[in-house]
């Protein structure tokens, strides 16, 4: 195997690991979608849309990716876990903190794992899971998605 | 091939070993060689900046005592982002901050300086040739947006 093709398949796995967490996380905030009301709580349902859409849009590019790249994407689970409790507005936002800091991992290993443009998107997509995750409610961290660097 | 720096040694040596442990499947993306020669100069811009908003956030804190409160977490965060990228804390701001007299435009030139600074870290990012420097880099920089979001939109 070439060194381009190790690149590659490391590049590959990646986008993979990412795609998977994307998929839940898009099933994740449909759930919390729909345990949320939009009459009563109208700003935390628009935060949740909002949330769900970024997560298609982010899932969407990286089957692209892939695609580019001649792989086969990860479909979907079947199902996956109710994030937690999701029955009172509180319940919903600590399940949305839950799932973007989730993100925030798989984000920052894309940083790791790539180059350029796409380091570039993964870097920003980052950022943008944490502070959607401090909008949910969260405790901001000093380095969202890298903790076990953190002094102990 | 450039020896580098005992610090910069440091760095690389801790992040790839904090990479190892975040269980997302290193033994096969962690890339394959950190080419210290050029990640040396880029770590160092990153810390002396890093230090410089340090020094604005302390300053600003010091003038402005209302805004203690509202800045204790931007200053914690930098101390642990600080902790993490330059263990021997030696790096410390080139240029003395100079504090506006009203807490606002103090507290506005705060958010100015950490805006620019996550866009900073970001292109170092990018530009790192080691992908756990660059995973640290930009875990920074979403570190600084937390806080930034924190600080709210009357802040700008």
């Amino acid at each position: 195997m070439s060194g381009t093709d190790l690149a590659s398949d490391r590049l590959a796995d990646a986008l993979q690991r990412v795609l998977a967490t994307e998929h839940a996380a898009v099933w994740a905030f449909g759930s919390l979608g729909a345990a949320t009301s939009q009459s009563a709580t109208p700003e935390l349902f628009a935060r949740v849309g909002r949330a769900w859409e970024e997560h298609r849009g982010r899932r969407d590019r990286l089957h692209g990716l892939l695609l580019e790249l001649g792989r086969e994407p990860v479909g979907s689970e079947a199902a996956y876990t109710v994030p937690s409790p999701i029955g009172r507005p509180d319940d919903v936002e600590r399940a949305a903190v839950r799932v973007e800091r989730a993100g925030t991992q798989a984000w920052a290993f894309l940083v790791a794992s790539t180059t350029g443009g796409t380091r570039r998107w993964a870097a920003g997509v980052l950022t943008e899971l944490a502070v959607s995750a401090v909008r949910f409610g969260a405790e901001p961290e000093p380095m969202p998605g890298a903790g076990d660097l953190l002094p102990r | 091939m450039p020896t580098p720096s005992r610090r910069t040694a440091l760095v690389v040596s801790g992040l790839t070993l904090g990479l190892a442990a975040t269980g997302c499947g290193q033994a096969t993306t962690r890339p394959a060689a950190v080419t210290e020669s050029a990640d040396t100069s880029l770590l160092q811009d990153a810390r002396a900046d890093l230090a410089g908003a340090a020094a604005l956030v302390r300053a600003v804190r010091r003038a402005h005592p209302s805004l203690r409160p509202r800045l204790a977490g931007l200053l914690q965060a930098h101390r642990t982002q600080l902790q993490v990228l330059d263990p021997d804390g030696g790096t410390r701001g080139t240029v003395a901050p100079e504090v506006p007299d009203e807490a606002p435009e103090a507290l506005r030139s705060v958010v100015r300086a950490e805006e620019r600074l996550a866009r900073r870290l970001v292109t170092w990012a990018v530009a790192a040739d080691s992908g756990p420097l660059a995973r640290a880099l930009a875990a920074s920089a979403a570190g600084v947006s937390q806080q930034l979001a924190t600080l709210g939109a009357e802040a700008r």
